[in-house]
């Protein structure tokens, strides 16, 4: 049997997801440090949906994880796969064992533990308890229960799965190199691509740039001016409340690369982590004063 | 009649459940239904609760089938009482005037309902006994699920409660709306498709067993036990016991399986310790030993899957690939981080801020030089080019890429350095002890220099943070400074003897240890771990609190502290003792009554009339000039006859002296002598504050 590759995995959860009831979106278009900033979880497990269910791939950016191109294990840019469903249904894990069966990962085969890891986004104000799931020691899934966003009581419970896409393939290919995830599953000759040689040279730039080379001024004035935009935005008569929260999404991601970019001290740091949450939770209560009308 | 007794078992069947909680999750249950089976008085012969993951069951062994029958007596109206009332009383309990009794109590005659209540049985309770359960846990951590509003560790999925052979049919709510109605089945294991059905209680575990889940923790622990003692013997190699890790395991699985993979070799070279970390840390697995006690090139992992040999393989393989990313992620670290010198790490540290405001790691390294070199000479060690170098180096692995990647092994890089750059044994050690011990885990600094590294870097931890005013408020202690004052506590009561507090803090900087307000805040906050500890260690808290709330605590040394504790409980221990401590809050009750500015220069001899207040009053001469050389609580003839003579004088005292004397200046005078005696004693102990 052929292994699957990168693109089928995504291909094959989107699927399944779909038929369980999920709306299919796409990535938002944005740079977030995880799935959960897309405002289709986000915001939307406040309110207004009763029933809410939505999977999308999201890329990711986590400057500091960035090691240019040379850590078999290590990205700077990487994808997740994310289902989110509320209310949480009762049999949740059995279909996300489902899930993983659809990507060969058959639970009867494979060792598949629920270990426990409570969940916290300290910028998004978010708590949730769960587990990251193991597959023969690998760590491919991270499984929550939202419990808080934004500070507020998340009614009904939301559940969130996150797939850690890469992991998923190498474990799936059997590799030690997430470089040398087969992409397209196609043969070198017809167009065949794999991991590193779409995304390896990138990682080296990015890593150079988040490192390096970002603009510290710039990007400390950004940050001021993503700040007052959200102020700005959320005093308007009618606080607009997307917008607004599009730029608190923008100062997190300014804040991680300040921080790769080591001039972020112990101290200062939870005084940019607490501004950032200030942003997101009025967005968050704003958008639930909105529904509640 | 006898009453039928019946056996039963209750199953909640969750998601899976932190180890850690499974634990706490089995005490409260046994508690609460210990509790609520009292309050109903049922009863039993013994409740037996059983957990895994995903079960928590309790088994509740021959309990009684049926409530007995009760006859209250409800008290009434008193007999002359309005007839209204009289008639209320009996209509609200649905009988007649006729049919209530009367009966004499201490406050007269009153009415009286004889009220029979027909007991209930056990099967009709039990749902409304589980209900209040599952209310009444108060989880440390707990989440909701859907729509519930009940919290449970993880979702609770199934509740199937058995009494002998039949299933309870009933609910628990969950919400408003939304109930768990119990089931007539529960769950093996999760390879397993179906239900699973239970003849009785008595088949329970093992009806679980054929269904791939060992209920019984113990049972796990045996089974993973039995599984690596029979592997080690095949490879011909030891077991490296580990009992946390037992436990934690023992709570991740329902049905373990032993499984044995191979580290590559090149990864062996590592030291022990990494190993250790990526092993039982990350992965959680077992190690093994060959016979010169080194870890032999092979991990055990336990698998939750029923043995198979073609899935065995693949989980094996899997493990040995994970495991090789990470080692190979920790050998390159290690390989690196060794070739790097002592001098390229120290101007490293210059770059790494400690906290702002309170610069950085290198200058506080330097800090810990200088307390090292001045506290050297309470452990007999004088070497000070050697304590200063202690200090200088004992951060230097804080700035290696091993520990950014595996903070918990920051201080074991430390000792590997040193070694690497031929640093002695009794060094690498103190370097790699100076974080012990930590937080209840009792290991122990190992040598001398270890215990210096390690109350240096607490005290210094504790005197930044005071500085800038970053102290532990409340329950927030956002630095675990807490956790520091209680390791520096345990390093100076096990081995600094001749150390006080008082003696710790002037190690410090002049810019520290001149800051009155900042030495008193430091040194209150040491003398409250300090109590905290020796209850911890078991001495009762009224004893404590005499010795310890001294004013002068802070500058008694640890062998005087130690040496009080133990005059105290001799003097507890004999007559005189107690018959002292006794008239001692005689007088300590009048003079609290009287509410005199103590003066004892005030006391004038010429205005005493009795002779027995003059003998007191030369007591108190003879105890206030010998308080002047020593003030210690001792269990010495001098002190043991000092309480004798003070006994019979006081005791001669009160039975002839009138305190309350009409003339206000002897009455004054005479509390003055009174309170003067209670200070003198006071200055030894804080005697009132003994429970006797």
């Amino acid at each position: 049997m052929q292994k699957l590759s990168f693109q089928e995995i995504i291909l094959k959860l989107l699927n399944f997801w779909s038929k369980q009831g999920c709306t299919i979106l796409q990535p938002y278009d944005m740079e977030v440090g995880a799935g959960t900033f897309h405002p289709a979880t986000a915001l939307n497990v406040l309110g207004p949906n009763p029933i809410w269910k939505v999977a999308y791939v999201q890329p990711c950016r986590r400057p500091t994880d960035g090691r240019y191109g040379e850590n078999p294990n290590r990205l700077q840019h990487y994808y997740q796969f994310q289902v989110i469903i509320q209310p949480s249904p009762d049999n949740i894990q059995d279909l996300y064992l489902k899930s993983l069966k659809e990507i060969n990962l058959d639970h009867l085969k494979h060792d598949i533990r629920f270990v426990e890891d409570d969940w916290e986004s300290p910028t998004l104000g978010a708590v949730g308890l769960g587990w990251e799931v193991w597959c023969d020691g690998m760590e491919v899934t991270q499984f929550t229960y939202f419990q808080q966003v934004g500070g507020f009581e998340v009614s009904p419970v939301a559940v969130e799965i996150t797939y850690g896409l890469e992991r998923l393939a190498m474990f799936i290919q059997e590799l030690d190199n997430v470089y040398s995830i087969d992409f397209n599953g196609l043969p070198k000759l017809s167009g065949g691509k794999n991991y590193g040689d779409i995304f390896k040279d990138a990682e080296n730039e990015y890593s150079e740039y988040n490192f390096e080379k970002a603009n510290i001024d710039k990007l400390f004035n950004e940050f001021d001016n993503c700040v007052k935009e959200c102020n700005d935005l959320m005093s308007l008569e009618k606080p607009l409340v997307k917008p607004a929260y599009d730029q608190c999404i923008k100062a997190s991601h300014i804040f991680n690369l300040l921080d790769a970019r080591g001039v972020i001290s112990v101290s200062e740091r939870q005084a940019y982590i607490l501004k950032v949450r200030n942003m997101s939770k009025k967005c968050c209560s704003e958008w639930i004063k909105k529904h509640e009308n | 009649m006898k009453i039928k007794k019946v056996n039963c078992v209750i199953d909640f069947f969750s998601e899976e459940i932190p180890a850690s909680m499974q634990i706490f999750l089995e005490k409260e249950l046994n508690n609460l239904f210990e509790k609520i089976l009292n309050n109903v008085l049922l009863n039993y012969e013994k409740i037996e609760i059983l957990s895994s993951p995903r079960h928590h069951c309790v088994l509740i062994h021959n309990i009684e089938s049926m409530q007995k029958d009760q006859c209250l007596d409800v008290k009434g109206p008193r007999i002359d009482a309005p007839k209204l009332a009289i008639k209320g009383f009996a209509k609200t309990n649905k009988t007649t005037l006729k049919k209530l009794t009367i009966s004499k109590t201490n406050k007269g005659e009153f009415y009286f309902h004889k009220k029979f209540i027909k007991g209930k049985n056990f099967s009709q309770l039990i749902t409304d006994i589980i209900q209040e359960v599952c209310t009444s846990i108060s989880w440390p951590k707990s989440q909701r699920w859907g729509y519930s509003d009940l919290k449970w560790g993880r979702p609770l999925r199934n509740v199937m409660v058995l009494v002998d052979k039949s299933y309870v049919d009933g609910k628990i709510k969950i919400s408003e709306n939304d109930f768990i109605r119990f089931k007539n089945y529960t769950y093996g294991h999760r390879s397993l498709k179906k239900t699973v059905k239970v003849s009785s209680p008595k088949n329970f575990v093992n009806t679980m067993k054929s269904s791939y889940v060992l209920v019984n923790r113990l049972h796990r622990k045996k089974a993973i036990e039995m599984q690596i003692s029979k592997i080690s013997k095949k490879l011909n190699l030891n077991y490296y016991r580990d009992d946390s890790l037992l436990n934690e395991v023992a709570g991740l699985v329902e049905f373990p399986n032993v499984l044995v993979g191979k580290i590559d070799k090149e990864y062996m070279k590592l030291p022990f310790e990494i190993l250790s970390i990526v092993m039982k840390v990350h992965q959680k697995y077992f190690s093994l030993l060959d016979d010169s006690k080194k870890v032999a090139p092979y991990f055990l992992v336990v698998s939750n899957l029923k043995p198979n040999n073609e899935t065995d393989k693949n989980v094996v393989k899997g493990n040995e690939r994970v495991l090789k990313a990470r080692l190979s992620d920790a050998l390159f670290f290690w390989e690196y981080d060794c070739k790097n010198d002592f001098s390229f790490y120290l101007k490293k540290l210059k770059t790494m801020i400690f906290y702002e405001g309170l610069g950085d790691l290198h200058k506080r390294s330097l800090r810990l030089s200088k307390i090292n070199e001045k506290i050297g000479h309470f452990f007999n060690i004088n070497d000070k080019k050697k304590l200063n170098k202690l200090g200088l180096y004992s951060k230097l692995d804080l700035s290696s890429n091993l520990v950014s990647e595996f903070p918990e092994l920051q201080g074991t890089m430390l000792k590997y350095l040193a070694k690497l750059n031929g640093f002695s044994k009794d060094i690498q050690f103190a370097f790699e002890d100076q974080y012990k011990p930590v937080g209840l885990n009792k290991n122990m600094p190992r040598n001398k220099l270890g215990s210096i590294l390690s109350i240096s870097n607490n005290i210094d931890i504790l005197s930044s943070f005071f500085s800038i005013g970053l102290m532990p408020t409340g329950s927030r202690d956002p630095f675990a400074l807490r956790r520091s004052g209680n390791s520096l506590i345990r390093v100076l009561w096990f081995e600094c003897n001749a150390m006080s507090v008082t003696k710790l803090i002037k190690a410090l900087d002049e810019k520290l240890n001149k800051d009155i307000k900042l030495v008193n805040e430091i040194t209150n906050f040491l003398i409250d771990r300090l109590y905290n500890f020796l209850i911890e260690e078991g001495f009762g808290s009224d004893k404590l609190s005499a010795i310890i709330l001294q004013d002068n605590i802070d500058k008694k040394t640890f062998f005087e502290i130690k040496n009080e504790l133990k005059a105290l409980d001799r003097i507890l221990n004999s007559k005189s003792g107690i018959k002292f401590i006794s008239n001692f809050k005689r007088i300590y009750n009048i003079t609290k009554k009287s509410k005199m500015l103590p003066n004892s220069f005030g006391i004038k001899e010429e205005l005493f009339v009795l002779r027995e207040e003059i003998q007191l009053y030369n007591f108190l001469i003879k105890l206030s000039k010998s308080n002047k050389i020593n003030s210690e609580l001792n269990y010495n003839k001098k002190q043991i006859n000092d309480f004798k003579d003070f006994n019979s004088l006081i005791e001669n005292f009160f039975d002839n002296v009138l305190v309350n004397d009409e003339n206000i200046q002897i009455r004054n005078n005479r509390i003055n002598l009174l309170e003067s005696i209670k200070l003198n004693f006071e200055m030894i102990c804080k005697f009132q504050l003994i429970k006797t």
